[in-house]
């Protein structure tokens, strides 16, 4: 079915809040629209759901992988060429853990930073957008069906939106 | 511009609504809490971007003459030099370790801030991550200082091995891999955060640049929309990264004041200068930060953004930091001092009360008795001016403390047995000493060259920087401006804050 972007702007919190009740009272479940701020808004500020992330995920992984390499690495060059310092055991805990650690962290860093660039891909299928935003005014982005298109416009326009543009 | 209303008190204010001649400001200024209007904020930054100011300008090329003449004095260092004696680079390593120093914590100053959620650092949050680009010098001022730094252990010519001490037991040859992996790591960590932090910034101003900073924005910020997703994703972001970077700055920091000081002045064993050195890092990050900010209030044209509240609540870190410092450095003194073994007192000799007491009383009164007394005065907290006046005798400071630690540790002892080498059969129950105390090192001109490049190349880096990126953190400005005005209490007039978190 096509589908098309309508971006409501607002030029005030509270009627972007209330257009985005509308929207949800007349059964556009909210996956089908985002509020485009340029500040954070707190949560549930517009009466949004809360959106969850597992980026945290990611540093977890990236940790345990670097831990193994720099482990795998750290032990075997030693073994590979011993060293024997003052009857100090070849293999011992405390230098290893100096690489080891290093190793955790740059695998973390670097799986995080992965993590953040698939995460930050933006969440709308139709991406329209407004400068005007910039300027604090608040875009409300509804996804909408072909038949629901002159309805959320209303809905948009009766809710005190400034400007109505579709895609 | 900032806003009247909420920037400054209304014309009337002296006047409450019963009629009492109100305290205008309570015990504040009208230039305390300056809450910028959020909806031309981004035009405005971009508009003074623009324009830049003379002494910007002259900051740019000073920053490259000097950079000039750091790499004339390295090329004509190792042309007359050569790598092969460690002693020739110990003014290029304390430069290097002057500018990790000061640069690597920068960047923590915005996460740990923003991690305790204070709205005074809004200002000064993307002059600290600006100091991530400063990082990527870093790494290049590290190679050189790695190849000049002595192996661990090497083969005699009987077929010995000869080891020195360091933390690395395991490595025959210098641990560059993983001293080089560390810094590596470190600079990627900052310049995310830089990027991460900028996004929403370069998003809202792409349409207001041309050119270079056009194309640069286009492609790092391409994906911005400004969605709650996407707002979730940077918060959470910022703080695992700025996680991780804590724990990596100060582990690097460990590294460098072990492998570059401690290990090479036969017989330092000291588990307080890792602490010291990263102490010291924090107060060099935080007075750097606070001579950028008051740099761009004063003659920037940013007075109308930058209030003086920053700089008032930073001065007590500052001043925390200081006091914290001069702790670290008496624990260490006394440590020692009350030890009396020989080569601890070799060590005190050396750095402090014999070769370099000069540099080292010249350094206390930088980083302690000048910038104390400042740091406590409440009107020089309070008028803005103290922190960065306090800050640029620290940083002088920090100058001196590393060329008295670093330049001194690399001059201490030839790579050669008896001198950083021991045999392995009694490296550690022979006590390798400082005997007899050697005398201080002073720079040629190829290494004051060297000195002034590095200075030189974090001004000119830095002012590129500023450059190309929004210089003030916009969103995070803006969100400020949603949080917070000034309004009338009884007869004064104070900030209000909501605290949504």
């Amino acid at each position: 079915m096509a589908r098309q972007a309508i971006l409501g702007l607002f030029d005030d919190a509270s009627a972007a809040a209330d257009a985005g009740d509308a929207l949800k009272s007349a059964g556009i479940p909210e996956s089908d629209y985002n509020f485009l701020t340029d500040v954070p808004y707190p949560e549930g500020a517009l009466g949004e759901g809360m959106e969850r992330h597992r980026l945290w995920v990611w540093p977890l992984l990236g940790g345990l992988v670097g831990l193994i390499v720099s482990l795998l690495i750290g032990s075997m060059s030693p073994l590979a060429v011993p060293m024997t310092i003052a009857d100090k055991p070849i293999l011992e805990m405390p230098p290893l853990s100096v690489i080891c650690y290093t190793g955790a962290l740059l695998g973390a860093i670097l799986f995080t930073v992965v993590g953040l660039v698939l995460a930050l891909r933006p969440n709308i299928s139709n991406r329209l957008s407004d400068d005007r935003i910039s300027q604090g005014m608040i875009g409300l982005l509804v996804n909408a069906g072909a038949e629901q298109g002159s309805n959320v416009t209303n809905i948009l326009n009766e809710a005190g939106a400034v400007d109505v543009t579709n895609a | 511009m900032a806003s009247e209303t909420q920037a400054h008190p209304p014309a009337d204010h002296g006047h409450d609504a019963h009629g009492h001649d109100a305290h205008e400001h309570g015990h504040f200024g009208p230039e305390m809490w300056v809450i910028p209007e959020a909806s031309g904020l981004v035009a405005e930054v971009n508009e003074k971007q623009r324009t830049t100011p003379g002494i910007f300008r002259m900051v740019l090329y000073a920053g490259a003459a000097l950079t000039i003449l750091g790499i004339v004095g390295f090329v004509l260092k190792a042309m007359t030099a050569g790598f092969s004696d460690h002693r020739a680079w110990g003014f290029y390593v304390a430069t290097f370790a002057f500018v990790f120093t000061l640069t690597a914590s920068a960047p923590l100053a915005a996460c740990a801030f923003r991690f305790t959620k204070s709205h005074w650092r809004r200002p000064l949050s993307r002059i600290a991550e600006i100091f991530s680009l400063v990082s990527i010098v870093n790494i290049l001022l590290f190679i050189p200082a790695l190849i000049a730094l002595p192996d661990i252990g090497v083969m005699t010519e009987g077929g010995e091995q000869m080891v020195r001490r360091s933390i690395w037991f395991q490595e025959l040859v210098n641990p560059s891999g993983w001293l080089l992996a560390g810094m590596v790591g470190l600079s990627f960590c900052s310049v995310a955060i830089l990027w991460l932090a900028a996004l929403p910034d370069m998003a809202q101003s792409r349409h207001l640049v041309t050119g270079f900073r056009a194309s640069l924005y286009g492609k790092l910020a391409g994906g911005w929309y400004g969605t709650k997703k996407q707002w979730q994703v940077q918060k959470g972001g910022l703080a695992i990264l700025g996680a991780l970077y804590f724990m990596m700055v100060v582990f690097v920091q460990f590294l460098v004041v072990s492998d570059f000081a401690m290990a090479m002045i036969p017989g330092w064993k000291d588990s307080i200068l890792p602490p010291f050195y990263t102490v010291i890092s924090f107060q060099g990050g935080l007075a750097a930060i606070l001579l950028v900010a008051y740099a761009m209030r004063r003659w920037g044209g940013y007075r109308d953004m930058i209030g003086q509240a920053p700089f008032w609540a930073a001065s007590k870190v500052l001043l925390g930091l200081t006091l914290l410092h001069t702790y670290h450095l008496f624990a260490f003194f006394i440590t020692y001092w009350y030890g009396r073994l020989e080569v601890e007192q070799a060590i005190l000799n050396y750095l402090m009360f014999d070769s370099y007491i000069g540099i080292f009383w010249a350094q206390l009164f930088f980083t302690f008795f000048i910038p104390f007394p400042i740091l406590v005065s409440n009107h020089a907290r309070r008028e803005g001016w103290g922190a960065p006046l306090a800050a640029i005798f620290i940083v002088i400071g920090l100058m001196l403390w590393h060329i008295r630690i670093f330049a001194a540790a690399f001059a201490a002892a030839p790579a050669e047995l008896g001198g950083l080498y021991y045999l392995p059969s009694n490296a550690f129950s022979f006590p390798a000493m400082l005997l007899p105390v050697p005398g201080a090192t002073f720079p040629d001109l190829w290494d004051i060259f060297m000195i002034l490049g590095g200075v030189g190349i974090v001004l000119l880096v830095f002012r590129i920087g500023m450059m190309l990126l929004p210089p003030l953190s916009l969103w995070e400005m803006k969100e400020g401006s949603m949080y917070q005005r000034v309004d009338t209490l009884i007869r004064g007039r104070y900030l209000v804050l909501t605290k949504p978190e």
